[in-house]
């Protein structure tokens, strides 16, 4: 094995400066065109790295320069031929690929001849993958392209970390930050689909198989993790990566023991032969009158309230209501109603001839005969304004006219009087002087509210009547 | 007797139906299982004012007789439960007491989850008898009704079915168990029948079903 190894490695080199003797003139010319004036290629940073790769730029070019259908299917072929034993004729590559259709397969063949993919013996015409054809095409598939799914993104970031490591010692920051980046989002969609998947969103990512990606991704950083404890930011990245696996961990596990109850439940089968999913499944599919249907029918029935009577429940009721009632009663204090405030009715109060009548009572009650009662005694006292005195004089002679002798109080007889003077003993004084000397002389009253008129007076009499008519 | 059946028989009629995290009416339960004259008169008075005592699965209940439930002019028909509502305890129903009611067909335990002895034999751990209740996760009903309803409407499904005593559940977010109405108030025969006619018409034969399972496992 060693040996073959050996044996391979010095036909590569072999086949390198065979390539590079053939296009280094060439290369060298066509460098010189693209660096800047006065800039040799032995100051170009990274150039000599980069011209390592140049061995395989002649077989990707062979591979990829052609239609899209073409670089499938010679990789096709290069698989079987660098799968089988031995060299291969023309006829015997035709018979391990009978899907190609053959004028097809020999353009492919002779495409990865030029392509530097195949060797040709020009002793037997056959041919056999070149040592560098199968170290690049072993590279290709080894690096699995094709997994960039979630699923494997987390692998091939700590793998970019594991290389980019190996390669560009400057790169572990940015490089761990993708890793982080990546593993957070898992942690994150892991804890999604616990919390809101349905069994066939646990089952897709249970079978993304996370718990082995992670062990991969645990190895790569235990691998670096010594180097990368010198280095604070970068052993940072690493503890925060370890926590968001460790969430991813706690969710698989949740979401590992849903769907084994998942299972659980889909194994039992109903006596119908419906298993328990498939019954739920088809209530969550039912129309709202297909679920309405199981009151109607009676499957369910609706809790309500107690509508029948029951004489255990009349007595209680009546027993706690006569409980509440004596209760009531004895509490209740009766109290007697205040006694309304009953005065006899007096004729004064609604007869205005008998509140003068009493007015007059009072007055004259220590009155002697022939004594008289000024207006200004009963008038001004009773009456307040004009209207009121001319009222009480419309009284007066009611009364007065009742008996045609005068007026009657119990029995003491009072007789209105005007006073009269002699007009001829007032004519030359003037006029002001005179009323007052009226007014003195009693002659004239101040009448209320409507100044001084004749005076009326009341002159208590004997019995017998009116004196003076 | 007459007066601890009077008694029983006004419980009742006041709560529907047993707690069965409540003492007392443990108690209950357990007269009435050791008592058959006291059971029996029970029945006799339930039954006089047009009440049906019901026994499912070790929880007891009230039902409105079903003759009088029928002659009923005005009586409610479905309350606040509305079609969604109805659509969650049917759900339920087949999650917590279905199962139980094919494993006592099985003659297992009726209370053991089907399958623990599999499980068992599968994971090598004797399960928690706490555990040994059927419930289901608030984020597998979440789930399951996440794509129609917000999760404050399924909240608010669940604690309608909470009033109602057909669930039962610690908190918002609580493990959904079944509750006690969920066995008196579901006619176990009619709901068969119902569901299994569902699933005949919507679901299609029983090999397109298990031709579907793959693809969604």
């Amino acid at each position: 094995m060693a040996r073959f190894r050996m044996s391979l490695l010095r036909d590569m080199i072999c086949a390198v400066e065979m390539v590079l003797r053939m296009e280094e003139d060439d290369y060298g010319q066509e460098l010189r065109e693209w660096l800047a004036p006065g800039v040799s290629p032995e100051h170009v940073d990274g150039l000599e790295e980069a011209e390592g790769i140049l061995v395989v730029a002649r077989l990707a070019r062979s591979l990829f320069s052609t239609t899209g259908a073409a670089t499938p299917l010679k990789l096709v072929v290069l698989f079987q031929l660098a799968r089988a034993e031995g060299r291969f004729s023309r006829e015997r590559i035709r018979s391990l690929n009978r899907s190609i259709a053959e004028n097809r397969l020999d353009d492919i063949v002779t495409s990865l001849h030029n392509g530097g993919w195949l060797e040709l013996r020009d002793v037997d015409r056959t041919y056999r993958v070149s040592p560098i054809g199968h170290y690049f095409l072993s590279v290709l598939r080894a690096a699995g392209f094709a997994g960039q799914g979630s699923a494997n993104l987390l692998i091939r970031a700590a793998e970019t970390v594991r290389f980019g490591a190996a390669v560009d010692a400057g790169s572990e920051t940015r490089l761990l930050g993708l890793l982080l980046a990546q593993t957070e989002s898992v942690a994150e969609r892991a804890q999604e689909t616990l919390r809101v998947g349905r069994p066939r969103d646990l089952i897709r990512f249970s079978r993304e198989e996370v718990r082995s990606q992670l062990e991969h991704v645990d190895q790569v950083l235990r691998a670096l993790e010594e180097r990368f404890q010198h280095t604070p930011a970068l052993f940072e990245k690493i503890v925060r990566i370890h926590e968001a696996m460790q969430k991813i961990l706690r969710a698989h596990k949740g979401l590992q023991d849903r769907l084994a109850e998942w299972n659980l439940k889909t194994l039992e089968t109903a006596g119908a032969g419906y298993s328990l999913t498939s019954l739920c499944d088809a209530v969550m599919g039912a129309t709202d009158e297909e679920v309405l249907a199981t009151v109607a029918n009676g499957a369910v029935t609706v809790p309500g309230p107690v509508v029948a009577f029951s004489t255990e429940d009349a007595i209680t009721r009546s027993m706690t209501s006569r409980i509440a009632a004596r209760t009531a009663r004895e509490a209740f204090v009766y109290e007697a109603p205040s006694e309304p405030r009953l005065e006899a009715l007096r004729l004064e109060d609604v007869d205005p001839v008998a509140r003068l009548r009493t007015a007059l009572r009072g007055l004259s009650k220590d009155l002697a005969p022939g004594e008289v009662l000024p207006a200004s005694a009963w008038l001004e006292v009773h009456a307040t304004d004009f209207a009121d005195a001319v009222f009480l004089l419309n009284l007066l002679a009611w009364l007065e006219g009742r008996t045609g002798k005068g007026i009657d109080v119990d029995g003491v007889m009072l007789l209105p009087e005007t006073p009269a003077a002699d007009p001829e003993a007032w004519r030359d004084m003037d006029p002001e002087v005179a009323i007052q000397a009226l007014q003195r002389l009693g002659v004239l009253a101040r009448v209320p509210g409507k100044g001084i008129h004749t005076d009326v007076r009341l002159r208590r009499v004997s019995e017998g009547g009116c004196r003076d008519g | 007797m007459d007066e601890r059946a009077a008694a029983i028989a006004h419980l009742l009629l006041r709560v529907g139906v047993l707690d069965p995290d409540d003492p007392d009416h443990q108690q209950v339960r357990q007269d009435l299982i050791a008592d058959s004259a006291l059971l029996a008169a029970v029945r006799e008075r339930l039954s006089a004012v047009g009440w049906r005592l019901e026994q499912f699965l070790g929880h007891w209940g009230v039902r409105v007789d079903r003759g009088v439930e029928s002659a009923a002019v005005g009586l409610p028909r479905g309350g606040d439960l509305q079609a969604h509502h109805l659509r969650m305890l049917i759900w339920l129903w087949v999650q917590l007491v279905y199962r139980q009611i094919e494993a006592a067909r099985r003659e297992e335990e009726p209370d053991a989850l089907p399958g623990r002895r599999q499980r068992a034999l599968d994971f090598g751990d004797e399960p928690d008898p706490r555990h040994e209740t059927p419930s289901v996760a608030f984020e597998e009903v979440l789930a399951e009704f996440g794509q129609q309803y917000s999760e404050r409407g399924v909240k608010g499904m669940l604690s309608v079915l909470r009033k109602h005593r057909f669930v039962r559940q610690e908190g918002a977010t609580g493990a959904v168990r079944a509750g006690p109405a969920l066995f008196v108030l579901v006619d176990p025969l009619r709901m068969e029948e119902h569901v299994v006619g569902i699933a005949r018409r919507g679901a299609g034969s029983l090999s397109a079903s298990a031709q579907r399972e793959p693809e969604a496992g």
